[in-house]
C-alpha cells in the first residue's frame, strides 16, 4: 500500500478514527497490527524475514546489554543483520558477477540463484537494527524488554517502506508517551501530508514521464535533452523521496509521534559536504554515528587522509546501500571523491573566496553544488554502465536527429506545469528557509487559510497524475 | 475530532463545487478531448472507425471476449443474406462491461449512421476491473444518467447480495466524485496527446482484422484445465438450473431489462437491428444474472452460444488461450458459430417480415 493510493487515504482515515477511540493501553497493539496489515499490502512472505529480525534483535538486544564483553553478541547480531540484507539484496547480483568471472576462466558457477522478490523496506529495518544494537553495546539506551513495543517500532506504518532511519532511541519512548486528539497537532499533520502528496503527484510524477522516456532510451538522445533529463531526474527525486517523507512525517504526526527531519532544502546547499547534511538526514547521520565516525576515530593519526579514508569507505557503502549494481557503487565513489576533494582543499579555497565577493562566491559555490548533484544522479539513473558513459560523453554534443522535445512523455502545457512546479516548490523552500511555512499558514486569517488549502487539493486533483507510481526509494 | 471531521467535509463540498465548476466553465467549452479519450483501444477504435464509417454495417461490441474472439473477416465470409454484402467491426475492449457498454454504444451508433447491425454482449455491472482503479479508464463515462443507471441495476440485481452491492456502488460514486473532481485532468491531456502519437503508428494494423486481436497460442499448462472445466461446469449449472425450474427466469433485473428495452427501441428508430449475445466462458455470477434478462428479450434480439452443453468446443483445452479466451482455432469456431446464430436470426426476422407484409 502505497501512500499515494486510495486504499492508504481509506486505511489512515479509519485508523486514525480508531486509534483516537482506544484506550492508550492497547495502542500499540493497534499500531503493530495496522502496520503489519499495511505492510503485507507490498507483499505477504516480507512479513516472516521482518519478524524474525525483529525476533532476533530483540534477544540480541538483552544478550548485549547483559553480557560483560559486549562484543560477542554484538559482532554475532551484526553478522546475522548483515547476512540478511546480502542474502535477500545482494546476493543475486553478486552470484551473477561471480557467473561473468568465472565464465572468463571457463568454469561454471555451481552457486544456485535465489528466486525470491526482495522484501519491502530491507534496507531501512536492517540498519535500524544495528543502530539500535550499537546503542545497546554503547551504553546509550538500554534494551527494549517489551516485546511488543519492539515490534511496533520496526513495523511502525509510516516508516516501513522508506523510513526515515529511525533510532530506537527517539521513538520507542515515545509509543509508553500518551498522545491525545490535538486538533492543531493533527491540522499540521495534515498539512504535511498534503504537501508531499502535491510533490509526488504534481510534480515527481509529471517529470517522470519525461525522465522515464529519456533514460529508456540514453543513447538516443544528447545534448540537451540529457542535460534537461538530468535536471529533472534530480527534482525527480528530490521531490519524490521527500514527498514520502512528508506524507510520513505528517502520518505520525497526526499519531502524536515526532520523527526524525529527513530534508531541510538540500538544494541551497553551497557545497557538497554541506549537502549531505541537508539529504536524507536520518541516513546520513545514521552512516556518521556508526560508521564514519568510528572509521576516522581508528584512523586519525592519518591526519586529513584517515578523513578520506573513512569518507570513501563511508560513500562506498551507502551507494552499495541505496541499490543493487555497479550504477550505485559509482554514484556512491563519486560523492566519496566530491567530499575528498572538499577536506582536502578547504584551507586552499578559504584563501580563493576570500579574494572573491560574498555573494558571487555564494553563486559560484552554489552553482558547481547544483551542477555537480544533477550529475550524480543522473549518472547513477542509467541502466548500465556503457548508457552512463554515453550520457557523460554526449552531455554537450548536438542532437544528430531532430528531437521534438514535446514529443518525450511531456507535451507542452505539461512540461510548463511541471517547471513551474519546481519553481513553486522552490519558492516554498524559501519561506521554509525563513520559518516554518505551516506555522505561517496557521496564522493567517481563516479566508486565506482555506483558499491555500483550496489551491493546493485542486493542484493535486487537477494536475497530478494518478496511476500506479510507487516511490522510488522504495527500491533500496 | 469532530470539529475537523465538521471542517474537512465543508473543505470537500468547497472543493467539489470550484471542481464541478471549472469543468463547467473551462474545461468543457475547450472541449479538449473526443469522448473516448479514455484509453488507448478505446480511442484507436473509434478513430478507425470514424474514418471508414461508411465502410461498416455490422459492429458487435463487448469484453475481450469479443475483441479475441469474433473474427470479422471469417464472419463476413459466412454471411450470406441480402443485397449489400456485411462488413463487420470488432468493437471489443478489454473490460468492458454494462455500463460504460451502453454509454460507448450510444456514441457509437450517433457517430456511425451505417450500422445496420449491432451485436452487443451481455454482462453483469459489477466492481470497474481493477487494472482501472482511479485512471480516466474508471470514470470518463459517468454522467448523471449513466450513473444513476449502474446504481439501479446493482441494487435490482437479483444474486447479489447486499453488503456487495454496497462495495460496488460504492466504488461507482467513488468513480463518479473522482470525475467531478477532475481527477488528474491536466495529465489527461498529456496522455491523449502521447496516446495521439501511438495511435497514429498502430493505425494501419486495424486493417487486416477490423478490431480483432487473436490469441494465437495454445494454452499452455494442462494443469490449468481445472480453471477451464469450473467455467464450463458453471456455464452448464447455470442453464441447467434454469432449465429445470423457469420459473427462476422471471427473478431477473428489472432496471437492467428497462434498459435493454430502451436500447433495443431507440436504436431501431435509427434502422438497427440490436442482437444481445452471451458469450462463453463467463463466470457463475455472470450467467446467474444474464440468462433471466435474455428470457425476457424478444428472440429476434438474442443469441446464446454459451451453454457449455451445447458447444463443448467452446470449453476446451485445444482451443484455449488462457482460462477466460478462446486462441486463434478457438475464435475461429466461435466466430462461425456465431454467424450461422446470426444468419438464422436474420432469416427468421425478413421472413417474419415478409409474412407481416
Amino acid at each position: 500500500m502505497v501512500f499515494n493510493s486510495f486504499n492508504f487515504l481509506l486505511f489512515f482515515s479509519l485508523f486514525v478514527a480508531v486509534y483516537f477511540l482506544l484506550n492508550h493501553k492497547y495502542r500499540w497493539m493497534l499500531l503493530l497490527t495496522g502496520s503489519i496489515v499495511f505492510y503485507t499490502f507490498f507483499n505477504v512472505y516480507g512479513i516472516f524475514l521482518f519478524t524474525g529480525v525483529i525476533i532476533f534483535n530483540y534477544f540480541s538486544g538483552i544478550a548485549i546489554e547483559k553480557a560483560t564483553n559486549k562484543n560477542i553478541p554484538l559482532v554475532l547480531s551484526c553478522i546475522f543483520n548483515i547476512g540478511c540484507l546480502f542474502l535477500f539484496k545482494y546476493f543475486n547480483f553478486f552470484n551473477t558477477n561471480l557467473t561473468e568471472v568465472l565464465k572468463i576462466i571457463g568454469v561454471n558457477n555451481p552457486v544456485p540463484f535465489f528466486n525470491f522478490i526482495m522484501p519491502v523496506g530491507i534496507s531501512y529495518y536492517i540498519f535500524q537494527a544495528i543502530g539500535y544494537n550499537l546503542d545497546v553495546s554503547r551504553e546509550m539506551q538500554s534494551a527494549e524488554k517489551h516485546f511488543g513495543i519492539f515490534a511496533t517500532y520496526f513495523f511502525f506504518f509510516p516508516k516501513i517502506a522508506q523510513g526515515p532511519v529511525e533510532r530506537t532511541r527517539n521513538l520507542i519512548p515515545q509509543f509508553y508517551e500518551k498522545h491525545d486528539f490535538d486538533y492543531s497537532r493533527v491540522v499540521s499533520g495534515l498539512q504535511l501530508m498534503t504537501w508531499g502528496l502535491f510533490k509526488k503527484v504534481v510534480i515527481a510524477d509529471r517529470l517522470a514521464l519525461f525522465v522515464n522516456h529519456v533514460y529508456g532510451h540514453t543513447t538516443s538522445y544528447s545534448g540537451y535533452i540529457l542535460i534537461i533529463a538530468g535536471i529533472f531526474y534530480t527534482f525527480q527525486l528530490y521531490a519524490d523521496f521527500s514527498g514520502y517523507t512528508d506524507i510520513a512525517l505528517g502520518a505520525a504526526e497526526i499519531l502524536g509521534f515526532k520523527m526524525i527531519k529527513n530534508f531541510d532544502r538540500p538544494f541551497s546547499s553551497k557545497s557538497v559536504t554541506e549537502f549531505w547534511k541537508r539529504w536524507h538526514i536520518s541516513f546520513s547521520t545514521w552512516l556518521m554515528e556508526y560508521l564514519y565516525n568510528p572509521l576516522s576515530m581508528v584512523k586519525r593519526n592519518w591526519g586529513k587522509w584517515g578523513m578520506v579514508y573513512a569518507i570513501m569507505i563511508t560513500f562506498t557503502i551507502s551507494g552499495v546501500w541505496h541499490g543493487v549494481g555497479w550504477m550505485f557503487l559509482f554514484w556512491g565513489v563519486i560523492n566519496g571523491i566530491a567530499l575528498s576533494y572538499e577536506v582536502l582543499t578547504v584551507k586552499f579555497r578559504k584563501k580563493l573566496f576570500k579574494k572573491i565577493p560574498v555573494a558571487l562566491n555564494k553563486h559560484i559555490s552554489w552553482s558547481i553544488t547544483f551542477l555537480f548533484l544533477c550529475f550524480s544522479f543522473s549518472f547513477s539513473r542509467n541502466n548500465n554502465l556503457s548508457e552512463g558513459f554515453h550520457f557523460i560523453t554526449h552531455l554537450f554534443k548536438n542532437p544528430t536527429t531532430q528531437v521534438d522535445l514535446f514529443n518525450l512523455g511531456l507535451d507542452p502545457l505539461n512540461f510548463i506545469v511541471g517547471v513551474a512546479a519546481i519553481i513553486f516548490m522552490e519558492i516554498v523552500q524559501y519561506y521554509q528557509s525563513k520559518g516554518s511555512v505551516r506555522e505561517m499558514i496557521s496564522g493567517k486569517p481563516m479566508m486565506v487559510r482555506w483558499s491555500i488549502y483550496c489551491f493546493i487539493i485542486l493542484a493535486i486533483l487537477n494536475f497530478g497524475i494518478f496511476g500506479t507510481n510507487s516511490f522510488i526509494y522504495i527500491q533500496f | 475530532m469532530l470539529k475537523l471531521a465538521l471542517k474537512s467535509v465543508l473543505l470537500f463540498f468547497i472543493i467539489f463545487i470550484i471542481s464541478v465548476t471549472l469543468k463547467k466553465i473551462i474545461y468543457q467549452p475547450l472541449k479538449l478531448f473526443p469522448y473516448s479519450y479514455a484509453a488507448d483501444d478505446i480511442y484507436l477504435k473509434d478513430t478507425w472507425l470514424a474514418r471508414h464509417k461508411e465502410n461498416f454495417n455490422t459492429v458487435f461490441i463487448g469484453s475481450s471476449h469479443v475483441f479475441r474472439q469474433f473474427e470479422t473477416p471469417l464472419f463476413d465470409s459466412l454471411i450470406r443474406f441480402g443485397e449489400q454484402p456485411v462488413k463487420s467491426f470488432n468493437y471489443g475492449i478489454q473490460g468492458l462491461a454494462a455500463s460504460e457498454l451502453f454509454y460507448l454504444s450510444d456514441h457509437l451508433v450517433k457517430k456511425n449512421p451505417a450500422i445496420k447491425y449491432l451485436m452487443i454482449e451481455l454482462t453483469k455491472i459489477t466492481f470497474p476491473d481493477h487494472v482501472n482503479l482511479h485512471t480516466t479508464r474508471m470514470f470518463y463515462w459517468y454522467n448523471y444518467q449513466t450513473y444513476l443507471f449502474t446504481l439501479k441495476a446493482i441494487f435490482d440485481s437479483k444474486n447479489t447480495n447486499f453488503p456487495l452491492k454496497g462495495a460496488i456502488a460504492t466504488m461507482h460514486t467513488i468513480g463518479l466524485i473522482d470525475k467531478c473532481l477532475n481527477f488528474g485532468f491536466i495529465s489527461d491531456i498529456n496522455n491523449f496527446y502521447s496516446r495521439n502519437e501511438k495511435v497514429k503508428n498502430k493505425i494501419s494494423s486495424m486493417s487486416t482484422y477490423n478490431g480483432f486481436a487473436p490469441r494465437k497460442e495454445i494454452y499452455p499448462k494442462q494443469s490449468d484445465t481445472n480453471g477451464i472445466n469450473i467455467r464450463s461446469k458453471a456455464s452448464a449449472e447455470q442453464f441447467q438450473k434454469y432449465e429445470n425450474n423457469p420459473e427462476l427466469l422471471k427473478n431477473y433485473n428489472k432496471e437492467y431489462l428497462i434498459k435493454i428495452n430502451e436500447i433495443i427501441n431507440d436504436y431501431s428508430k435509427k434502422g438497427i437491428q440490436v442482437i444481445f449475445v452471451i458469450a462463453p466462458r463467463a463466470d457463475k455470477d455472470q450467467y446467474d444474472e444474464v440468462i433471466p434478462l435474455l428470457a425476457q428479450i424478444d428472440a429476434r434480439n438474442k443469441i446464446e452460444i454459451a451453454d457449455s452443453r451445447k458447444y463443448p468446443e467452446f470449453y476446451s483445452l485445444d482451443n484455449s488461450a488462457d482460462q477466460t479466451h478462446l486462441n486463434k482455432k478457438g475464435s475461429r469456431i466461435f466466430t462461425t458459430v456465431l454467424a450461422n446464430e446470426f444468419n438464422k436470426l436474420v432469416e427468421t426476422n425478413s421472413s417474419e417480415k415478409n409474412l407481416s407484409q
